[in-house]
């Protein structure tokens, strides 16, 4: 129930706005490593502009969302996500259609999420990260479909832990989780078809 | 298999065109207007409602007025337009015993709680053409002149026959045992066989009428173990509730017209089940008896494996049932046969002619074998 | 259930009520009623006015467990006012100037400044209306009521 007077408005023309939000997605998914910007919108507490961006365009009622510690207890932002998205939260990741993780010490091995099935292997979780920043200079350097030269990505993700697990994402394919790294307005987004590796001054 | 093909443009466009004016025929008489068939043709807009899988009078009797009254096309274009929008939720589960009643019979208790009730029926018309339609400007029947007025302050509601005269427990009961559960959606996960009840009944609701009224039909002449009588068929108005989540109550959004139809079919007993009368059930959107009538039929059908009955005949077969209901479907599987196969039928022109051949036939001693 | 609860159980009845009429009224009597007003208060939307469509869920056999029996289209929307109501339209219709109008009423009634007015003006009147309706289509049915004598056959 919604009677909490702070509640945000949404997108103010949601079918050119989303349409915006996922054309960007899009363009930054076929290029690993582009950090693409997203539309304006209003935001609540700690979520970045863009995570709410990509909250308020991929997710509706029949999403299905797991949430980090620090923001399943954000009363405001949970009523938001009912409010505007409809979409059901779950205590389960490994059956979430979408991960939503706002701190990095929040984040769970990857693991845990749903790699998709052999039938239907884009059924997978896809993880939304929120980092501290975010930059195509320096960092891990990116391989594979899409990526045409010496394409580097930097964000404080990008731990030994998390590039191993990386790595056993990646040996899985066609399965895998595809991760999406926000911070302000930005997005970048690691398709499972990225081999990440070789770092520059860590 | 068909092929791209390019070019055409110029006379596809033109052909739109003359669509176009023929749609909407003589410019000399009036346009119809989308009110006029909600009015005048609104039959025609409860099945495209049915079939179309979505309850909106207005666009309904648009898609009837762009598909010049093919009402397979209309469906069609009902179908595409609601891919266009957002599920934004599902509705509390419909109470039909709380129906505000329009019309309401039972051919198997004559003496029921509330009366039979005709309301509007083509049943007992003569089915003569009634020439004086022809005639423009006729004035309507107004309400003064129904006879033995009674006047009611608000539409009878009425229980369901069916559950209110089982005293004696001959007839199978219902209960929500399952809950609410998973509930299948076709128009979410493609069909799957078997395919329990709840599919079944999605798929039917949205079934074309004359296939389900041919498959019904053939139950009644023997292709199936059925015997039905029909328990209770009603036409009346529904609330429709939603509880959104940022209010937590449930709220009516608006109002449906509905027809629901019990049968029940004689059931001789099985080694696990007592004979009994057992149930089939259909629901349409708006007044579509006989599209409800003839679902039930089907459903009852389809149960066969439910009381070990042997499949024998079409209707009880799901496979075959269940994937040729569609007339969006049928239609377009009948229909792509218009685009080219220029290059298929080269290829198995190539193969005919090979074994011909291979035969030692040629073209002349082919025609002279038909001549012997 | 303590008077606390029971006041809100009321106040939730009545809500659902005038959310209830404001959906099933036409456009024009909702035009009307806000050209009724002559201080109309300023709004914000929360959520744009949108159409999209719910699944209607009906019972096999009309009472046992549920199944999907088709699509419905549904307008809503939702708007604060400057006074910080906010209020939430919905509508069957393929309309979403009626979701935007039956939000701002909504808002309104919550509102003791405007309650009395709009009750007036708009819910009143849709509630005549309705009632009128059910009234003239439950005595034209009532006028078909049957009464059938079976015949007792020959050979009995």
């Amino acid at each position: 129930m919604v009677s909490n007077t702070e509640m945000i408005k949404g997108f103010d023309n949601p079918e050119y706005a989303s349409q915006q939000v996922f054309r960007q997605v899009m363009n930054a998914m076929a290029r690993p490593g582009t950090v693409v910007d997203l539309p304006d919108v209003d935001t609540v507490g700690s979520l970045h502009t863009a995570s709410m961006a990509l909250c308020l365009s991929f997710f509706d009622y029949e999403t299905t969302v797991w949430l980090s510690d620090g923001l399943k207890k954000n009363e405001l932002f949970n009523q938001t996500l009912q409010f505007h998205c409809g979409c059901s939260i779950t205590e389960n990741p490994s059956t979430a259609g979408f991960a939503l993780i706002g701190d990095l010490m929040d984040l769970p091995s990857l693991s845990v999420f749903s790699p998709g099935n052999e039938e239907y292997p884009d059924r997978s979780t896809s993880v939304v990260i929120q980092v501290d920043y975010l930059s195509h200079m320096g960092g891990v350097r990116l391989q594979g479909p899409g990526v045409k030269g010496d394409v580097r990505l930097d964000a404080p993700v990008f731990t030994i832990d998390f590039l191993q697990q990386w790595n056993e994402n990646h040996q899985i394919f066609p399965l895998g989780v595809d991760v999406y790294l926000a911070c302000g307005r930005q997005v970048a987004v690691l398709p499972r078809t990225v081999m990440l590796g070789d770092v520059r001054c860590m | 298999m068909y092929v791209a093909v390019k070019g055409g443009e110029e006379a596809i466009e033109n052909s739109q065109r003359l669509l176009e004016q023929k749609r909407r025929g003589d410019t000399a008489v009036d346009e119809l207007s989308i009110e006029q068939i909600k009015e005048q043709m609104s039959l025609a807009v409860d099945r495209v409602m049915t079939e179309g899988s979505l309850y909106n009078r207005d666009l309904a009797a648009l898609a009837i007025k762009q598909a010049q009254g093919d009402l397979v096309e209309a469906i069609f274009l009902l179908r595409a337009y609601r891919t266009t929008l957002p599920r934004l939720g599902v509705s509390e589960p419909i109470n039909t015993n709380s129906m505000c009643i329009q019309r309401r019979i039972s051919s198997t208790f004559k003496d029921i709680p509330g009366g039979q009730v005709l309301g509007a029926t083509y049943d007992y018309t003569h089915r003569l053409l009634d020439f004086s339609l022809m005639a423009e400007g006729d004035e309507p029947v107004s309400t003064d002149e129904l006879k033995q007025m009674e006047s009611a302050a608000d539409t009878p509601r009425m229980p369901r026959v069916v559950d209110l005269l089982n005293a004696e427990g001959l007839i199978e009961t219902e209960s929500d045992g399952a809950g609410t559960g998973n509930i299948p959606d076709l128009t979410r996960e493609p069909l799957t066989l078997p395919a329990d009840r709840q599919l079944r009944l999605q798929a039917l609701a949205r079934a074309d009428e004359g296939f389900l009224l041919a498959l019904g039909y053939s139950t009644q002449r023997g292709y199936g173990n059925n015997h039905p009588f029909a328990g209770e068929i009603r036409h009346g108005t529904l609330n429709i509730e939603i509880t959104p989540p940022e209010l937590g109550f449930p709220i009516v959004i608006g109002e449906i017209e509905i027809t629901e139809c019990e049968m029940i079919n004689q059931f001789t007993g099985s080694k696990k089940k007592p004979p009994q009368f057992t149930r089939g059930y259909g629901i349409a959107f708006g007044h579509s008896e006989r599209k409800a009538m003839s679902m039930a039929l089907i459903d009852r059908a389809l149960r066969c494996a439910e009381f070990g009955e042997t499949v024998v005949s079409p209707a009880q077969d799901q496979e075959f049932v269940l994937s040729h209901t569609d007339n969006v479907e049928a239609s377009g599987f009948v229909q792509h046969l218009k685009l080219p196969h220029y290059v298929d039928f080269q290829s198995e022109l190539e193969l005919v002619r090979r074994l011909r051949k291979e035969r030692g036939d040629n073209k002349q001693s082919g025609i002279d074998e038909k001549c012997a | 259930m303590n008077s606390a609860e029971q006041m809100k159980t009321m106040d939730i009845e009545r809500r659902r009520r005038w959310i209830g009429l404001l959906a099933k009224a036409t456009l024009q009597e909702l035009e009307q009623g806000w050209s009724q007003i002559e201080s109309k208060p300023e709004y914000t939307f929360i959520r744009v006015p949108e159409t999209g469509q719910i699944m209607i869920r009906a019972r096999t056999g009309g009472v046992g467990p549920q199944f999907n029996l088709g699509e419905m289209t549904m307008s809503r929307c939702a708007v604060r006012l400057a006074n910080g109501y906010i209020g939430f339209g919905y509508t069957a219709k393929h309309q979403k100037r009626h979701a935007e109008l039956a939000a701002v009423f909504d808002a309104m009634m919550q509102d003791p400044v405007y309650r009395s007015m709009i009750e007036t003006t708009v819910i009143e009147p849709v509630a005549d209306r309705e009632q009128h309706k059910r009234s003239v289509s439950a005595t034209k049915i009532a006028s078909t009521n049957v009464d059938f004598f079976t015949l007792v056959r020959g050979d009995d």
